[in-house]
């Protein structure tokens, strides 16, 4: 959810120059007691409603099935991005949403337009990965958690050992505990 | 499994961290063909396919 922010500029930015963003909404990643796993897809779409509502977001929002068919083809990661082109090959993946990496992707498919349009040879097309750190603001977090319900921190220190918010230390500190 | 059984496993009720992020690296390589679907628009239930795009 930190991510909308961003991801609403690069949308606003991008969306005159061919590109289509959508959030696609999946399954609560971690039920609580004010937003439960999905029983219906008109809980589902209740949620959803929720979500658009309380952190504004402009982005047009798709609505998975109830069986999670996309969201398991793409591969079932709870905060995952993909860019994907006019013939539908992956370009860009990440288990994490980006919105700096995803920038600078987007702009590498307006270079490849321009080139194209000036006739530049290409030689080929490349593959890079790279390895990334995911930065955690403790605040917002936690603001996230405590919003879907204490069930859902409950469960997350149940299956981490650590609370969701829990700093490096902090996660140091409960381990030597 | 029958399509409620499906459902439910799919939309657990405990979260106890089965994220596949070893899987993720190797699942529709960058170069490969996305999957279509279709999906309908919140805004207005109008569906929506990949492959329109």
């Amino acid at each position: 959810m930190g991510e909308v922010p961003p991801l609403t500029k690069l949308h606003e930015k991008y969306r005159d120059k061919g590109f289509a963003f959508f959030i696609v909404y999946v399954r609560e990643a971690h039920p609580g007691e004010n937003f439960p796993h999905h029983g219906s897809f008109e809980q589902k779409l209740a949620h959803a409603r929720q979500l658009r509502d309380l952190e504004r977001v402009k982005i047009p929002i798709l609505i998975d099935d109830l069986k999670g068919a996309a969201h398991v083809a793409y591969g079932l990661l709870p905060n995952m991005i993909y860019l994907i082109d006019r013939d539908r090959t992956v370009v860009y993946k990440s288990d994490w949403t980006d919105a700096h990496e995803l920038e600078g992707m987007c702009e590498s498919l307006v270079r490849l337009d321009d080139m194209k349009a000036r006739q530049v040879p290409i030689i080929r097309k490349g593959v890079s990965e790279r390895l990334h750190w995911i930065p955690m603001d403790p605040q917002h977090r936690e603001r996230i958690y405590r919003r879907s319900g204490e069930k859902a921190i409950r469960d997350y220190f149940n299956a981490r050992g650590h609370l969701p918010y829990a700093t490096d230390a902090e996660r140091d500190k409960t381990q030597a505990s | 499994m029958t399509d409620q059984a499906e459902i439910e496993n799919y939309n657990y009720s405990v979260f106890v961290g089965s994220e596949q992020f070893m899987d993720f690296r190797t699942l529709l390589p960058v170069g490969s063909s996305g999957p279509d679907f279709e999906a309908p628009l919140l805004e207005n239930g109008q569906t929506v396919r990949l492959s329109e795009y």
